[in-house]
């Protein structure tokens, strides 16, 4: 699976990183089990430096997406598909908040809110 | 003799150095990196062919020099190896000069014109690279080295049979021309050069598997497959050499040893063979695979991205030919300008292999 790094956009280089992986997560191309590149050989491809490569892992690691093994590898987690808990539930809501804060800000009706969500979804679970 | 191999030698050169623009891809011209937009610009195209017509008609009169100088002064051997390495140098330094003349002038139009302003610069990584990169392990490489240490452990074992003088330059018609006194230093350095040697192929072979893939955005699974591809074949480069290598220094080892057993003509045609399989592979590698694979043909169609581009990386290749890149941890990364490798000089590790590669020379010689 490809990954595709804007280095000059305001997303953080960790984050677009990371969200890309969940995507791939989220669409199949990544299926739990699946190794990814060390973080030598990330940092490598991307010509930049390991704490970038470091710092998405652990925040796949935090959300349990991935999962490090030290001296095997990296891995996606056995868990990386699942379902929510009331935990994980409490943090994606939170996460979402501020972004409905802007839609609604931009006079978006929940019913385009609704619309925008879905597109995505159908996006996401279109099998290229 | 000798006259023959430099006319060889210097031919090869020569062609390499002409045809190397039209051997390299399209994106890198002269060290520099030409957005997608401009590949086709046509001050590009004519200043490649103006390239390979000037190094060739500088080279045909060193040739043309060299032959003459050799037929009409018919020099002795030792001076015309010394011409030969002069006229080795200046078929080099010549296109090294119009490199730097094209490469400033292109930088700079790219500069003025601002070739890359309103795109988008875009890094790809492919999260499967290394699982499918099939590289040589490195026992492959190991081996030989064992095979030079045991030849060099069986010399000292042999050290009170050995004659008082050793050789340590054999000319090109195969027999000894130049020796040392016996001590068990001189006995050991051939082996411990040609270890010095395998030690580094073992060292490329293993950088290469960390170094970073370049992958184009525009064609994400050509370059892919290419890359794979230049990497496999570059392994095997390297396996040829170490294995050519091992051999012509050990059979050298042999004529230490035994020097009544073997003939000149032996060593004159392992000599030239060992020339003549590391010029075929280099041409083979030249021709086949191109710079970064970009000559093997990979049946994907590019992808049309309006407004993206390729991470432009110029401010890390000084003078586009010297990679400093403090946060890339590749110690060696694919050259710009010509088909191969060179290191990350802004490693740590690079510097000291290269000090390691360079000392261990200069205390052999030294020591001689």
């Amino acid at each position: 699976m490809f990954i595709e790094i804007e280095p000059e956009s305001t997303v953080p280089i960790y984050l677009q990183l990371a969200q890309q992986i969940i995507e791939g997560v989220a669409k199949g191309s990544l299926k739990p089990g699946d190794s990814l590149p060390s973080v030598r050989s990330f940092a490598a491809d991307l010509g930049m430096n390991m704490h970038t490569v470091n710092k998405a892992y652990h925040y796949l690691e935090e959300k349990e997406f991935i999962q490090i093994v030290p001296k095997k590898g990296v891995f996606i987690h056995e868990k990386g598909v699942r379902k929510a808990s009331a935990s994980d539930r409490q943090r994606l809501s939170k996460e979402l908040r501020p972004i409905i804060a802007e839609a609604l800000c931009l006079q978006l009706s929940q019913e385009d809110i609704e619309l925008l969500v879905k597109e995505i979804i159908l996006d996401l679970k279109e099998v290229k | 003799m000798s006259a023959i191999i430099f006319i060889v030698l210097l031919m090869f050169n020569i062609a390499i150095q002409a045809f190397l623009p039209k051997f390299l891809k399209e994106s890198e011209a002269f060290g520099v990196y030409i957005p997608d937009t401009h590949l086709k610009d046509p001050r590009l195209m004519k200043m490649k062919n103006r390239y390979t017509q000037l190094v060739l008609l500088c080279g045909v009169v060193v040739l043309v020099l060299f032959i003459g100088g050799v037929l009409i002064v018919r020099p002795q051997e030792q001076q015309i190896v010394f011409w030969g390495l002069a006229a080795q140098i200046g078929a080099l330094v010549l296109p090294m000069g119009l490199y730097a003349k094209n490469h400033i002038a292109l930088a700079n139009w790219k500069k003025d014109e601002k070739w890359t302003a309103g795109q988008v610069e875009r890094k790809v990584v492919d999260l499967q690279f290394r699982e499918q990169l099939k590289l040589l392990p490195n026992m492959y490489f190991i081996l030989p080295m064992l095979l030079t240490f045991g030849l060099s452990v069986y010399g000292l074992t042999q050290y009170d049979l050995l004659p008082d003088q050793l050789p340590t330059h054999w000319g090109p018609n195969g027999e000894a021309d130049a020796f040392t006194e016996k001590s068990w230093l001189s006995v050991s350095s051939l082996p411990f050069l040609t270890l010095v040697l395998q030690g580094m192929l073992l060292f490329f072979n293993g950088a290469m598997k960390q170094s970073g893939a370049k992958i184009q955005v525009r064609n994400k699974k050509r370059s892919r497959e290419q890359q794979l591809a230049f990497r496999k074949y570059t392994s095997w480069l390297l396996f040829v050499v170490t294995i050519t290598v091992t051999l012509l220094m050990g059979y050298l080892q042999l004529t230490i040893i035994f020097p009544e057993t073997m003939s000149t003509s032996v060593t004159l045609a392992s000599t030239i063979s060992f020339l003549v399989i590391i010029l075929g592979s280099v041409l083979f590698y030249a021709i086949k695979v191109g710079q970064s694979g970009t000559r093997i043909t990979v049946s994907h169609p590019d992808e049309s991205l309006e407004g993206v581009i390729d991470q432009d990386d110029d401010r890390y290749w000084k003078f586009g030919m010297f990679y400093v890149n403090k946060n890339d941890p590749s110690i060696m990364v694919e050259k710009r300008f010509g088909i191969g490798w060179t290191i990350n000089f802004g490693h740590k590790t690079s510097w000291i292999s290269l000090l390691l590669l360079i000392g261990s020379i200069v205390f052999v010689l030294t020591l001689q």
